[in-house]
């Protein structure tokens, strides 16, 4: 419903209410959803936002969130600051959990099936359904099987007891178990568990297809911590050396990519781990790993992967630089069926470096990597199935029916059990084969809490009433429970009191935050997460924000970031366990010659295993890898397709001995020839309008098979061929090009210059100088004039009165990135003290990664165009991040990536501003290019004008399906067909604070204004504030000698400063 | 029998009277080929209003437009409609200022086409915009909200030119008619026909002191239009040359955009005026000379835009400036995905027109009908070639795309020929398609005398114009 429709109707209702006078009705509109109140809740006051926090639940990472709730309904999440998973940041996955609340395509409430045909559900009620499950527990005792994902926390221990009190078992599953890395860890140290990584200490990281910066176990505290380890501060940088067949977004930001043969990532760890313990003073000779590492040559090794010796004896040399170093993997895209070896070879190459202890540590594990069952265990659970043992299953979660090969007959599986349950809150391909459907709340309208790692309890609570008829799995079992008489223990009528009891008993003491409990229960629902364990909770914070555009996390509330224990315990290597590994090369099963490729299937960012793709806003991103929306495409090397004379969007057949599909491929620069690439997550049968049918699912081409030492699915087994249809379709994607084709878009430099252009305090690139007052540094004064002055200057002299006057004058202006315009321009400015909001980013620690584009879409309203709009370049992403391939042959053999946010430049002298013809584009006092929406006639003049090409055109009318359309931002209007839309720096939140600063009398603080993208972004690129003001930290990022501007020659005078990436990282 | 003494210009005329009478004679009623095409121009007009409506209910993105192409086929055939009406000021205004003696005959018609043109040019504007119901906001009307338009923005300015030229055009159009509508008045029997031109004639009597003002008039018009035809494709070219957008962004584009725009006037009143000549049988009025001036002047106009062409072609190479080449030199390369347009341009500006340094090309009908057919289609796609190469590959690489027109631009592009031509059938129809007064002015005065009433035929009204006062 629109505002104007709901002003409409309310305004019939409160008519009709007092010609009816007594009727009771309220029209079938719950009363709760009306405005004004009669009696207003004490919290929700119209207009003004709550926050409540509670815990991510979109992926297994468990990052702390905010949500922005307006009249009880919630309108936008973000990071929660106090949590050391997320540091106030979010990923898309996060951003878009609201499309998962506000979804459709929701189970509206229980269901049971009740025959056949196109709609076989039947509603029934809560009392029903649970007395249908309560009945049905009854008969099953010993052969009932209860799916679940790995919950962690208090609903843990209640799934296990009431599992325990029905005779159910639990089967804890998540399709990335990470059990290679928990089966290394297992044989070498003995722990089942997974170690905290502790990138932000890391000043060289050596990756075998971790994708750490999208999915691999918590990433987004991986990329926050990434970003302060590797990105360049204060004359140094770090480095990434990500050896892997192909890139993922995590390789393309590594200073260097090595393409290594497939399968042989367990050879190079090795060679390198000898190399690394060759070094004089490694004193790795005593570690039980030396006798294997004394029969590792690495220059065979080195053979064997495809890359020169050279190149392991430098990383090698820089990786051995005691214990500020990391070694990650392998990650999904790296499970190949000799993982666990992978992982182990991985594990011993950290051991040599010495970095147990500083980047790793075993006393903090990531908690919700261990716990699961493998993927064998599962297989035996099917076959259990199959053969009818299983009387009764409950599915919370896995959708094994998606994300099994079609080789373990899942179906065959499921059709063999009498009664299947599902808590799925979407129609799942799993739960299709439901006999009940009893929906979840949404983790934003549930009770509960998770515990992400060691020594992090994160809270979740509901932020608004829930959406639809749906009832809380904690709610359902405490229920169940009751009806069937199990006995319990702890048992309460609600999971919120079950929940509530657990904290006081468990977690309170824990704690030690004194003798009140409801005091302390009210201050940690406030904060969101507690830390208990002391030193286990220590976070990846790292050193606080220098010049060059240093980022510091806001300072927990709840504790202050300790380093990481340098040379804490050790633990030693297993000997034992070492011996049962065979390190080798991965053999892949399929066909074999030139004309089969390696299949590389690799985790979405976007859609993480799958469970995410009906979230229409995760559809509509660019992928941060390939740049295509709503669809599959197999990646292929240029040097494959120019073999098969296949071009983007040409589609293909590819085939394995377990499945065939037919899907267009994508040519993907950073990829081996001999493999191709598909991204798991799409190619649902189910799931809703967003994700049925659409895409191919990879684990469709897979054979059931599990690495023998871990059991976990490999994922890369097999060699597909490549067959050409001949057939060619557009694909949902903008960009048509991978580089900058011959254009200067990205910026880059060496670690050299870096070094000499900010410790000299000079300009870099003829533009961005150092404001006159300050560049008198050490490398001298500026090259520009000095301010002309205003008296004795008959020009001057005008323009101060015109100024004075509050009035628009030419003028010129000093000199400095801060300034505008910039020097030797003619343009008028306001008066002097007025503020310039501006923007600096820092490439460096762009990522890539697109949570920023989601995180825009969720602030501005902006429309969901669908895949055959995207096709026709009709998306409107105001925030978009470019990709750019980079060397001297980028669409052949690119030596780096470049990333380039893009979003409007907000430019003092701006294009689109004087062509429009109704001024609807216009300049704002304080430096904004502005857009009055319900002014535009939709010429589209401004968009042809704009050399960014950030204004987005309303071509038709986006729709929001009913509920999708309650997240709107009240704050910004929507739309319609017809009119120009662009970014306006979240000018919502910027009269917002204004408004604020206004009625407390003061003015604005810097850093208090912050738009959703800067808000998100995990590596803490984007800096806003106002550049008039030389204290704001935008106008010291922006000083710096790495600051450019992007297309500054045309004088549109932007008010983004970009800082150049840095290249080259050797040490010169 | 006195000598006879053929005229100058229009040979085949010989008495006045032939020229009210073949003139008039367009005005009684038609055959069946023109109801078959007007009904055909009808079926455009239809298809353009039915294409429209839908794309006013759906949403401009049904015009195949798309980021960053903000401009398509709409403004191409807009700025196409603007150029075509440049001939009828140029062949009646400066023609006449000059004394071009082979005007007399084709100003009409050519004046016609101007506002038809201009009519049809206006349309575009509106049909382009994304929200025409609110187009009204760009005329800089009295408002409480005191809000006026940007009078920066060069769109703007096309509204004051393109208005302006409507107006003085149409005004000119009317005045210069006003004799010739007393003629048709006085000849006229259905007396729809007769109260239509005689409201229209103003009670035009012929009188001296009449003549002597509309003379003068006619004169003044001529002077305030003459600057208008250099005006108007100014105004419309600095929607492209005042922009920041490679291959737009030029100081050439005023000139290059009037001298295209009188090559295609040109050429379109030399396409629609060869059938109208065939099929109402006015080759008298409509003679090879004529047809051969248009030409030279055509071939001029062909060789000023084709130097512009290449100081296109240079400036782009010249400035080594990546994102103007691709919209320069480099739109005519084989790799460039609108190769195709950028060269159908150049042959059916440059190299076909050449053929008209030959004498014997410029006199033969049928080569001069293909040859304007070749510029009226060279001439839209040079305007294609200007609008959707340029917004294709600008600065940012990220957001290059390619333009496809769909089904209901296309739809609406040929609806606009139709639209047009109803206009031009119904003008042929309704209003003196030929200057009867001015023509007779060019007849040599042996020839101003009655010839004897043939017998049986009943006496006429006295006609309007010039001989009733002096016979």
């Amino acid at each position: 419903m629109e505002r104007r429709d709901f002003l409409k109707v309310l305004g019939t209702a409160a008519g009709a209410g007092a010609a009816a006078a007594c009727s009771p009705s309220t029209g079938g509109v719950p009363p709760e959803r009306m405005l004004p109140y009669v009696i207003a809740e004490p919290e929700i006051v119209p207009g003004i936002s709550t926050y409540y926090r509670t815990t991510c639940r979109e992926c297994p990472a468990g990052c702390g969130m905010d949500v922005r709730t307006r009249e009880g309904r919630a309108l936008k999440a973000e990071g929660n600051p106090l949590s050391p998973i997320s540091h106030g940041k979010l990923c898309a996955r996060g951003q878009a959990s609201l499309h998962g609340l506000y979804n459709p395509d929701r189970v509206p409430q229980a269901l049971v099936r009740q025959g056949t045909g196109a709609d076989p559900w039947k509603e029934v009620t809560w009392d029903q359904a649970e007395a249908q499950l309560a009945q049905q527990l009854a008969g099953a005792r010993g052969r009932a099987v209860f799916l679940t994902r790995n919950y962690t926390g208090t609903l843990d221990r209640l799934a296990n007891d009431w599992c325990g009190a029905f005779g159910v078992q639990r089967v804890i599953y998540d399709t990335y178990g990470w059990e290679p890395l928990r089966a290394a860890n297992r044989l070498l140290f003995g722990v089942d568990g997974v170690p905290v990584h502790d990138f932000a200490q890391a000043d060289v990281v050596v990756n075998f297809g971790a994708d750490f910066l999208e999915t691999w176990l918590s990433p987004v505290d991986y990329a926050h911590g990434f970003v302060q380890g590797n990105a360049y501060r204060a004359g140094r940088r770090g480095k990434l050396y990500a050896l892997s067949p192909h890139q993922t977004v995590t390789d393309m930001n590594a200073e260097e990519w090595l393409p290594i043969a497939p399968g042989t990532e367990a050879m190079v760890a090795l060679a390198l781990a000898r190399l690394v313990a060759q070094r004089p003073g490694a004193g790795a000779a005593a570690s039980p790993a030396a006798a294997l590492l004394a029969g590792v040559d690495p220059a065979a090794a080195a053979r064997a992967a495809g890359i020169s010796p050279e190149k392991l004896r430098q990383i090698a040399q820089d990786f051995g630089n005691g214990g500020r170093s990391l070694a990650v993997g392998p990650g999904v895209s790296a499970h190949y069926r000799n993982a666990t070896a992978i992982a182990a070879a991985v594990a011993v190459l950290n051991s040599v470096a010495g970095n147990y202890g500083r980047t790793l540590d075993f006393a903090r594990l990531e908690e919700h990597a261990g716990g699961s069952a493998s993927y064998a265990e599962l297989q035996q659970q099917l076959g259990r199935m199959r053969a009818g043992q299983v009387q009764e299953l409950l599915v919370d979660g896995p959708d094994p029916l998606y994300s099994l090969p079609p080789q373990d007959d899942v179906a065959g599986a499921l059709a063999r059990v009498p009664f299947i349950a599902s808590f799925s809150s979407y129609l799942d391909d799993t739960s299709e084969h439901a006999h009940l459907l009893l929906p979840d709340h949404h983790f934003l309208e549930s009770w509960g809490d998770y515990v992400p790692r060691t020594g992090v309890r994160s809270l979740v609570q509901p932020v608004l009433m829930p959406v639809f008829q749906t009832k809380q799995l904690g709610d359902v079992l405490l229920s169940v429970a009751a009806r069937g008489r199990a006995t319990l223990p702890n048992a309460a009528p609600t999971y919120y009191d079950y929940l509530r009891a657990a904290w006081q008993r468990d977690v309170f003491p824990a704690a030690g935050a004194g003798a009140a409990f409801e005091p302390w229960w009210e201050d940690s629902l406030k904060v969101g997460v507690v830390l208990t364990g002391g030193a286990g909770a220590t976070t990846g914070a790292g050193a606080p924000g220098g010049a060059g555009g240093g980022v510091a996390a806001p300072a927990p509330g709840v504790t202050a970031p300790a380093p990481a224990r340098a040379g804490a315990a050790a633990p030693a290597l297993s000997a034992a366990g070492l011996a049962r590994i065979r390190f080798e090369a991965a053999q892949f099963g399929g066909g074999q010659g030139p004309d089969a490729y390696v299949l590389v299937a690799y985790p979405s960012y976007r859609f993480y295993d799958g469970r995410l793709a009906n979230r229409p806003w995760l559809q509509e991103l660019p992928d941060p890898v390939h740049k295509v929306t709503w669809e599959s495409v197999l990646e292929i090397s240029p040097v494959t397709g120019d073999k098969l004379g296949l071009d983007d969007g040409h589609v293909v057949e590819v085939s394995t001995p377990f499945g065939r599909a037919t899907l267009p491929v994508w040519r993907h620069p950073g990829m081996r020839p001999d493999v191709v690439a598909l991204q798991i997550g799409l190619g649902h049968r189910s799931l809703g309008r967003y994700a049925a049918g659409r895409g191919t699912n990879v684990a469709g081409l897979l054979g059931a098979e599990a690495d023998p030492l871990s059991g976990a699915l490999v994922w890369q087994q097999v060699r597909a061929t490549v067959k050409p249809t001949g057939e060619w379709q557009r694909m949902p994607l903008q960009n048509l090009v991978k580089t900058e084709s011959g254009r200067v878009i990205t910026r880059e430099l060496t670690l050299a210059e870096a070094r000499r252009l900010e410790g000299a305090g000079v300009a870099a690139g003829g533009l961005a100088l150092q404001r006159p007052n300050e560049a008198q540094g050490p490398g001298g004064g500026s090259a520009y004039p000095e301010e002309v002055p205003v008296e004795g200057n008959p020009r001057g002299k005008i323009v101060g009165e015109l100024q004075a006057a509050g009035g628009f004058a030419p003028d010129t202006v000093r000199a400095g990135p801060g300034d505008y315009p910039p020097p030797d321009t003619y343009y008028g400015e306001y008066s002097e003290a007025q503020t310039r909001w501006a923007m600096a980013i820092d490439m460096e620690r762009c990522i890539g990664c697109s949570a920023c584009t989601t995180a825009c879409y969720a602030e501005n309203n902006i429309g969901i165009v669908g895949p055959e709009q995207v096709a026709r370049g009709r998306i409107l992403h105001w925030m978009r991040i470019e990709r750019y391939f980079e060397g001297r042959e980028p669409e052949k053999s690119p030596t780096h990536v470049n990333f380039l946010p893009m979003l409007c430049q907000q430019c003092g002298n701006a294009p689109c501003e004087p062509v429009c013809p109704v001024y609807a584009s216009y300049h704002t006092a304080d430096g904004l290019n502005a857009q009055i929406y319900n002014r535009c006639v939709g010429t589209r003049y401004c968009a042809n004008n704009c050399s960014y090409k950030v204004r987005y055109f309303n071509w038709f009318t986006w729709e929001w399906p009913e509920p999708l359309n309650w997240q709107l931002n009240p704050d910004v209007a929507v739309r319609e067909k017809g009119v120009m839309e662009k970014c306006t720096f979240c000018v919502q939140r910027i009269r917002d604070a204004q408004n604020q600063a206004r009625l407390q009398g003061r003015g604005v603080h810097d850093g208090e204004i912050v738009p959703a993208c800067a808000q998100t972004c995990p590596g803490d690129a984007i800096v806003f504030g106002n550049i008039r003001d030389p204290n704001s930290r935008v106008a010291r990022v922006a000083a710096s000698g790495r600051g450019y501007r992007v297309l500054e020659e045309l004088n549109t005078q932007p008010a983004i400063t970009y800082l150049k990436r840095v290249v080259d990282a050797t040490e010169a | 029998m006195a000598t006879v003494v053929r005229s100058e210009t229009h040979p085949n005329i010989t008495s006045y009277e032939d020229v009210n009478r073949d003139v008039l004679k367009l005005l009684s009623r038609p055959g069946p080929g023109y109801r078959i095409i007007l009904s055909l121009a009808v079926a455009g007009v239809i298809t353009l209003f039915t294409a429209w409506g839908i794309q006013i209910v759906l949403g401009i993105g049904m015009s195949g437009l798309r980021n960053p192409i903000g401009w398509g086929v709409y403004i191409t055939t807009f700025v196409f409609w603007v150029g075509i009406a440049h001939s009828g000021t140029l062949i009646s205004a400066i023609l006449y200022l000059f004394r071009a003696r082979w005007r007399q005959s084709i100003y009409r018609a050519a004046e016609a086409m101007t506002v038809f043109a201009v009519m049809t040019a206006g349309l575009f504007p509106i049909i382009h915009v994304g929200r025409p119901w609110l187009a009204y906001y760009l005329i800089p009307y009295p408002n409480q909200r005191m809000i006026w338009p940007n009078f920066r923005s060069p769109l703007l300015w096309d509204v004051f030119a393109v208005g302006t030229y409507f107006t003085v055009s149409a005004t000119f159009f009317y005045i210069g008619m006003i004799p010739d509508l007393a003629a048709a008045r006085d000849s006229a029997v259905v007396p729809w026909r007769r109260r239509l031109y005689g409201m229209l004639s103003l009670g035009w009597r012929g009188t001296n002191w009449e003549w002597k003002h509309f003379t003068r008039a006619y004169l003044y018009l001529a002077a305030l239009a003459t600057p208008l035809v250099l005006s108007v494709h100014s105004v419309v070219s600095w929607d492209f040359a005042m922009a920041l957008v490679p291959g737009w962004h030029s100081t050439v584009f005023a000139p290059y955009f009037v001298a295209g725009a009188i090559y295609s006037g040109l050429a379109m009143v030399l396409t629609l005026l060869i059938p109208v000549r065939k099929i109402f049988r006015l080759e008298a009025y409509f003679t090879t000379r004529h047809i051969e001036a248009m030409a030279k002047v055509m071939l001029l106009t062909s060789l000023i835009v084709s130097y512009a062409y290449l100081c296109e072609v240079f400036v782009s190479w010249y400035s080594f400036e990546p994102a103007e080449q691709t919209g320069g030199y480099l739109m005519f390369g084989a790799s460039h995905e609108y190769w195709w347009s950028a060269w159908l341009m150049l042959t059916c500006n440059f190299f076909v027109p050449q053929l008209l340094w030959f004498r014997q090309v410029r006199r033969s009908i049928p080569a001069m009908f293909v040859i304007t057919l070749f510029v009226n289609i060279g001439m839209w796609f040079e305007r294609y070639s200007i609008i959707v190469l340029s917004l294709s590959h600008e600065y940012e690489p990220w957001m290059w795309n390619q333009y496809r027109p769909s089904l209901t631009g296309v739809c609406i592009i040929i609806g606009s020929f139709g639209w047009f031509l109803m206009w031009f059938l119904l003008f042929l129809r309704l209003l003196p398609a030929v200057s009867v007064a001015e023509l007779k002015e060019v007849l040599p005065a042996p020839l101003r005398r009655l010839r004897p009433r043939p017998p049986g035929v009943p006496p006429r009204r006295p006609l309007g114009g010039p001989e009733e006062v002096r016979s």
